[in-house]
């Protein structure tokens, strides 16, 4: 397999959105190439990748559980707590930089 | 002085009851030892500042006749489940000062027995790792040698319990992290089936393999915690009901699965003591088959493309926007990147390339795709070996060590992260196929470090989990 370039690794790390360090740039690319030459013998056993997605045993007795489509809550019940831990706030709102 | 070692769940409710001690003597007990031995063992995080206020409340119960066995026992609660207004930072700095707005259902409903959470406890950051080693907090030690790890990652959990830090623990397990800690801590750790216990307001690592599940010193407190635990509920989705009543055999059948056996990396000391245990499941009447599980020996490459698949997306959550640490940039985009790359340690990082790599176009289907299919065939094998045993030939338990080897010297895998993932070779099988296991103490190597018994059943056949463990320890 080939090995993960330099390049590669920016890549997948700006679709992470993270930065990886100079060293890291170095060891993860060695990490990773190791790590997937030892995943890789899955792709050595016989027949293509079935088009069933849903697994069997217990994740098929798994049932989807619904509620009736309304508030499920009064308004403002937990609002207090939940913007006490928004790092960035003004007001009642959420503060993020312009996006537009 | 209480000696919180000798207790269990079910002794210390007799002396509470009886009056030989209060909940407040039995607390003070237990921080005692968490005072003397936490800042060598770094077991737990934090202490809590309110337990007096439990106390008095689970006091208060035993005064009205209206204790049940879990009121006033002291707990211990990894670091990734939500107890409301408490901090939960899945050992991580990302969620350094992030304060849980809601309790796990795990924890409401042990809650409602009135036992005492004593604190939060160490554990690999957000749950990747086998040591305790990758948490953001510093290494925990292994309270039987402190040079040696106590594995991971509910480390922290099995530490607690192993110093008296606590009577029992809640961890939870992803690829092995409860059974695994418990298994180098000498500790019974149980791994339910997947969606026993709701997953609401346990931190997500791989949301298809993740469980909550107690770590203590004998089955018997398992058992309690997993009945109280355990439970349909409407705000987790996978939840499935268990605990129904079934008929135990008079005789159960041990499978012994020599493919699985046979991997590299197996300490002989190891398959030395797993011999011995099959000797002793004999002689107490269990009968013993050789069984095959072919796919099983696939299950940790299976795990490491589905976990950190899963990782990836879960992570992608943590935005410093809603919630944790915030790192200004020039734009949101920077916000982001920022955030992250100061929030997340090296494991979490390198996971989150790996499962960004394993999800990517033209990868997806050969790493991923594959993974799934190969799943389904570790699902198959066991189904088939715990297929009705009168007609089909099939087996009540299967029994494997719960690692390849004893507790490793901290530092001696850090450097490598290969060689820390093969200490899930004989748990990853159970959490790729949602199975129960338990890891009961199995004895002691010649050095004196404990080596793990692993059990595993069909779906929620936990019943049998419980018989097989309390026959094998000689729990009444």
């Amino acid at each position: 397999m080939a090995e993960i370039k330099k390049e590669e690794l920016l890549k997948l790390a700006s679709l992470s959105r993270i930065k990886l360090s100079e060293e890291e740039l170095g060891s993860f690319g060695k990490d990773i190439d190791s790590i997937l030459s030892f995943v890789k013998q899955i792709q050595d056993v016989g027949g293509n990748a079935g088009t069933e997605k849903r697994l069997p045993g217990i994740f098929s007795m798994i049932q989807n559980r619904f509620r009736e489509d309304e508030a499920a809550h009064k308004p403002g019940e937990f609002s207090k707590e939940i913007l006490a831990e928004v790092p960035q706030r003004e007001g009642d709102y959420v503060k993020v930089k312009k996006i537009l | 002085m209480i000696d919180i070692s000798k207790l269990t769940i079910k002794s210390a409710h007799n002396h509470l009851k009886n009056g030989d001690f209060g909940v407040k003597d039995l607390i003070r007990a237990t921080l005692k030892n968490v005072e003397e031995k936490n800042p060598k063992i770094n077991a737990y995080l934090e202490v809590y500042d309110d337990v007096e206020i439990g106390i008095k409340k689970a006091e208060e119960l035993f005064k009205n006749g209206k204790a049940s066995l879990l009121t006033g026992i002291p707990i211990a609660l990894k670091d990734n489940i939500l107890n409301k207004g408490k901090i939960a930072s899945a050992s991580s700095k990302i969620l350094e000062n992030y304060r849980a707005t809601y309790d796990a259902t795990a924890v409401s409903k042990l809650k409602a027995e009135k036992p005492i959470f004593i604190g939060r406890t160490n554990m690999d950051e957000f749950a990747m790792g086998s040591s305790t080693e990758n948490s953001a907090y510093g290494v925990t030690r292994n309270p039987i040698d402190p040079t040696r790890v106590p594995g991971g990652s509910s480390g922290g959990s099995a530490a607690a319990v192993k110093m008296n830090g606590a009577l029992v623990a809640l961890g939870s397990d992803t690829g092995g992290s409860i059974r695994q800690p418990a298994s180098f801590c000498g500790l019974v750790g149980l791994n339910p089936t997947y969606g026993a216990i709701s997953r609401y307001g346990l931190i997500a690592l791989g949301s298809s393999l993740d469980k909550i599940g107690p770590i203590t010193k004998s089955v018997t407190d398992a058992e309690i915690l997993f009945d109280v635990m355990r439970g349909l509920d409407p705000k987790d989705s996978t939840t499935v009901a268990t605990g129904e009543k079934k008929n135990l055999p008079k005789k159960l059948i041990i499978g012994v699965p020599e493919d699985v056996l046979s991997m590299d990396g197996i300490q002989p000391e190891v398959r030395k003591n797993f011999e011995e245990s099959i000797a002793k499941f004999s002689k107490l009447g269990y009968e013993v088959k050789n069984i095959s599980l072919p796919n099983a020996h696939y299950s940790l490459a299976i795990y490491y493309v589905i976990m950190p698949a899963e990782v990836s997306s879960n992570l992608a959550r943590f935005d410093g926007v809603k919630y944790g640490l915030h790192e200004s940039g020039d734009n949101l985009l920077h916000d982001y990147i920022k955030t992250r790359t100061a929030g997340f340690g090296k494991e979490t990082r390198r996971r989150l390339i790996l499962g960004t790599y394993v999800l990517s176009s033209g990868y997806y289907d050969s790493f991923y795709g594959k993974a799934n299919e190969l799943r389904r065939a570790v699902i198959g094998d066991f189904d088939k070996v715990f297929e009705d045993r009168e007609v089909k030939n099939g087996v009540d338990i299967v029994i494997t060590p719960t690692t390849p080897n004893v507790a490793f010297k901290v530092g001696e895998k850090a450097a490598d992260p290969l060689s820390m993932y093969m200490s899930d070779i004989l748990t990853a099988p159970q959490s790729i196929a949602g199975l129960p296991a338990i890891s009961v103490p199995g004895g002691l190597s010649k050095t004196g470090l404990p080596i793990g018994l692993q059990i595993t059943a069909s779906y929620m056949r936990e019943d049998l989990l419980f018989k097989a463990g309390k026959d094998f320890l000689c729990e009444i």
